[in-house]
């Protein structure tokens, strides 16, 4: 079914693309001077008829075999009212109704509409063609990928630019290559109407790169995110082949534009015919693997497959101006470096040896950059797999007790866990064993998710030890995030820590009494002075007792949410964290890691640090998509 | 002329060639949050079952069920997207007796693409 | 007519066709959306006060339930930690004013019944510890 599906896609985006860039192709050579050139427009236009009835064809039995998925049974496929139901209850089949009718119009047209008789008559016929067919194509982005997950109007906005500049380059060329066989035919150089179509189509498709470049750019980085969904997820590989097939056909691109614009050349109307039919081949490929993008999950969402057997890890502190930019400026910056890098080649396309020494050159000082900011380190295909468990401290207490019962005299030395070790290293690790540092294989005893959740474990507490080590209270960002736990008051169920703090610091207190008496009325008294920072306060108990609050009962109420249930999960979560038996306090920053720890009696001078913490929390980043999964 | 039949001959051995690298269109991942979580142990029963996904959905083919251990319906058939939150789907609950409960859900993303899991939690 | 003339209808048409049923049906669901939120608030609030009514308060009052921990006793006033109260407010910790003879201990879970006009014209007129 699913090949199907995807032929008919492809077979209904190619035909709406050539019908496009047949009509663009037309309105681009104006009205035929010459025998040949008459001969190719009733050709184009016959063809566009053949391609609007496939283009409907193919769109009605897409749809047919989607509604099929819609509904789940497969016969719906067969089912007209069904399908039709379908199309008026879903946004995607509202916008597929729009194109089918817009396509519809088209087939119209040219099949009732007869000669044009005047100048006016030719260009409104053509340019009604172009409008329609291009308008089909364009409204496809409406319910696309982008649209789907992305609320931001740039982004939509260069997904429809990218979709239209695909059609008109990608429709055209076929037509054009017709048109310099079909004049070829009565004399060998170029015609003077087929090169000033080329011509004028050659300096159209020099802006239309330039588009498609700068929006694919775009809309990649925010459909695919980042480096390892790029190499690793079956969409971001798809990206990749797109690219790469684009650069020949680039190439052939310019070696056309050369034939041209060589001094006296009278170039054979074959050869470049033949040049185009190739870069016309490699750009319908292009297309082919831009449909199985759109079949395929967004790479954001997917869960990489790490290829290679080694990845760089930046430096702590590395590239500190990258980092504070949102993602919508990176990838506003990346777009304007690839047009830029594009620009350069366009130029220097003439001068090989220059244009070579230039890619050498910036490539050398990338690397160098790179090695100067960062190392590399041993990889693994799971090193940036997106962990099925969340990092929570019920995760945290599975993954010990699996730890501890198969593997009770282990001794390892977890400050040796490389800091740069990602959960999906760990995961790894575990399933393959390493006897250097004294892990055992436990693919055969555990399943994944517990294996999962014996990585998240070994992560928090590897981090926790170079922590420790370390010494001094406050930690620097991105280091630990502080695992989620439920916060439940009686038989209220306030939310989750990940709740709390979105937008706001959270600092955490984990009391026993009597010791904590004196911290926890302190705390009541200033709990609306630290609310101005905007800090919540939440209280745990260290031990389960019948009822913590009234236990708490202080002279000034703590009006802060105190844990009732599952404290003892938390506290040994926390406890990994700091060595401390008593009274704990944690800061946690509103993008969710662990900012200061005051183990024991350092809460006397805590204070003045959480109001300056807090302060510094308001200059920060917001919390993005990539905090929420902290996967690191 | 004899240049068409060129073209769609190129066109028909890529669509081929296409057809058989492509993997098949696995589903979309979906879930991105699920109140209550998969495989949690609550105290009270929860009134209603709130599911965030990565894409905005479409009401008229999305739907959640829950069932108890029996594989009796639990819920109040009134699974709808949240007007506010294109990506939530809720649905509210009868009174649940303590026991194990099974969440079933299938929804259709505005970009066409369809999706669907279960998972348990416990009410103690 | 000229073909040209022709293709121009076709596209004007097209567009306006589009442009007013889209603009026209964006107007009216503009225009319904805060009505229909005003009833439906209007439909609760009245549900409420008959409940009210039907358990014998004075016309006018409303009713509302809500879960929740004491926190803090003061003199004819709980500090209450309370799950959202569907028709008065979101899920907060705040005081509320009690009718004569209610009290309850720190820490207590409880049941309680609020009577009253809006959130800041409240007293809680029923307790039950859970």
């Amino acid at each position: 079914m699913n090949g199907l599906l995807y032929a008919s896609l492809l077979l209904h985006v190619a035909a709406c693309s050539l019908l496009t860039g047949a009509s663009f192709l037309l309105v681009l050579a104006g009205r035929p001077k010459d025998e040949a050139a008459g001969r190719w427009e009733r050709m184009a236009l016959s063809a566009s008829k053949w391609l609007a009835l496939v283009a409907l064809g193919a769109g009605l039995i897409w749809f047919a075999l989607r509604a099929a998925t819609f509904t789940g049974r497969p016969e719906t496929a067969l089912d007209p009212s069904a399908i039709f139901a379908a199309a008026i209850d879903t946004w995607a089949g509202k916008v597929w109704l729009i194109r089918q009718g817009l396509l519809a119009f088209a087939a119209a047209w040219l099949f009732l509409a007869g000669q044009p008789a005047s100048r006016a008559d030719w260009i409104a016929s053509r340019w009604l063609l172009l409008t329609l067919s291009a308008a089909a194509l364009v409204l496809m982005s409406l319910s696309s990928h982008a649209a789907a997950i992305e609320r931001q109007l740039l982004v939509h906005w260069a997904d429809i630019l990218h979709l239209m500049s695909a059609g008109l380059w990608i429709g055209a060329l076929p037509f054009l290559a017709a048109l310099l066989f079909i004049s070829s035919r009565d004399q060998e150089t170029l015609q003077p109407f087929s090169r000033r179509a080329l011509v004028r189509f050659s300096r159209v498709a020099t802006l239309l790169i330039f588009a498609l470049v700068g929006t694919g750019i775009l809309t990649a980085c925010h459909l695919v995110g980042d480096v390892p969904e790029l190499v690793g997820t079956t969409h971001g590989r798809l990206l990749i082949a797109k690219v790469a097939v684009l650069v020949p056909a680039l190439l052939i691109a310019a070696r056309v534009r050369d034939m041209l614009a060589g001094p006296g050349s009278t170039p054979l109307s074959r050869r470049i015919a033949l040049h185009v039919t190739v870069e016309g081949a490699l750009v319908l490929g292009i297309l082919g693997f831009a449909i199985a993008m759109m079949l395929s999950v967004p790479g954001k969402h997917g869960s990489p497959t790490w290829p290679f057997p080694i990845r760089y890890v930046p430096d702590p502190g590395a590239f500190p101006f990258w980092r504070t930019l949102t993602p919508q400026q990176n990838a506003i910056a990346l777009a304007a470096c690839g047009l830029f890098a594009l620009g350069l080649l366009v130029s220097l396309w003439r001068r090989p040896r220059v244009l070579l020494a230039g890619v050498a050159a910036s490539v050398a000082a990338v690397l160098a950059v790179l090695s100067w900011n960062g190392s590399t380190v041993q990889a693994n295909p799971a090193s940036y797999a997106r962990s099925p468990v969340s990092y929570d401290v019920r995760t945290l207490d599975r993954g010990r007790e699996s730890w501890q019962q198969h593997c009770p005299a282990c001794s390892i030395d977890l400050a040796r866990l490389p800091l740069s070790a990602t959960v999906g290293d760990l995961f790894w690790l575990t399933g393959e064993g390493d006897k250097e540092l004294g892990v055992p294989s436990l693919a055969a005893k555990l399943d994944e998710e517990t294996r999962w959740s014996v990585a998240q474990y070994l992560r928090a507490s590897a981090t926790a030890a170079t922590v420790t080590a370390g010494g001094g209270t406050q930690i620097r960002p991105g280091l630990i995030p502080a695992p989620d736990f439920d916060i439940v008051l009686g038989p209220l169920q306030l939310g989750t820590l990940s709740d709390y703090r979105r937008g706001r610091p959270v600092l955490l207190v984990l009391y026993s009494l009597p010791q904590s008496r004196e911290r926890i009325e302190q705390l009541a008294k200033r709990h609306a002075q630290l609310a101005v920072y905007n800090v919540e306060i939440v209280a745990v108990p260290r031990h389960s007792s019948g009822n913590p609050i009234a236990e708490l009962a202080t002279a000034s109420p703590a009006l802060f949410p105190i844990v009732t249930e599952a404290n003892g999960a938390i506290v040994r979560a926390y406890d990994l964290f700091a060595a401390a038996a008593g009274h704990s306090e944690f800061l946690i920053d509103p993008r969710g890691y662990i900012r200061a720890i005051w183990p024991n009696d350092e809460w006397r001078n805590a204070d003045d640090e959480i109001e300056a913490l807090a302060q510094q929390f308001l200059d920060e980043a917001p919390p993005d998509e990539a905090d929420e999964h902290q996967t690191h | 002329m004899s240049q068409l039949p060129k073209f769609f001959r190129v066109l028909a051995i890529l669509v081929s060639a296409l057809m058989l690298c492509v993997g098949s269109a696995s589903a979309h991942s979906g879930l991105k949050r699920a109140e209550p979580a998969a495989n949690s142990s609550l105290k009270r029963a929860p009134a209603e079952i709130k599911l965030q996904f990565t894409e905005q959905l479409e009401p008229a083919y999305s739907s959640v069920t829950v069932e108890d251990k029996d594989g009796e319906r639990v819920d109040n058939d009134d699974a709808r997207v949240d007007p506010a939150n294109a990506s939530l789907l809720r649905v509210s609950l009868k009174q649940l007796a303590p026991g194990t409960y099974t969440v079933i859900w299938r929804v259709l993303s505005v970009d066409t693409h369809v999706t669907e899991g279960r998972y348990t939690f416990k009410v103690e | 007519m000229s073909q040209w003339k022709v293709a121009l209808l076709v596209i004007l048409a097209l567009a306006a066709g589009i442009g007013a049923g889209y603009l026209g049906w964006g107007a009216t669901v503009a225009k319904l959306a805060p009505e229909v939120r005003t009833l439906t608030e209007e439909v609760e609030r009245l549900r409420r006060e008959l409940d009210a009514r039907d358990s014998g308060a004075n016309a006018g009052l409303q009713l509302w339930e809500g879960i929740g921990v004491v926190r803090a006793i003061y003199p004819q006033l709980l500090m209450i930690t309370h799950d959202e109260i569907p028709g008065l407010q979101p899920a907060r910790t705040t005081g509320f004013r009690t009718a004569n003879g209610l009290s309850a201990k720190v820490g207590d879970s409880i049941r309680f019944v609020i009577e009253g006009t809006a959130a800041h014209n409240s007293v809680i007129v029923a307790i039950e510890t859970l």
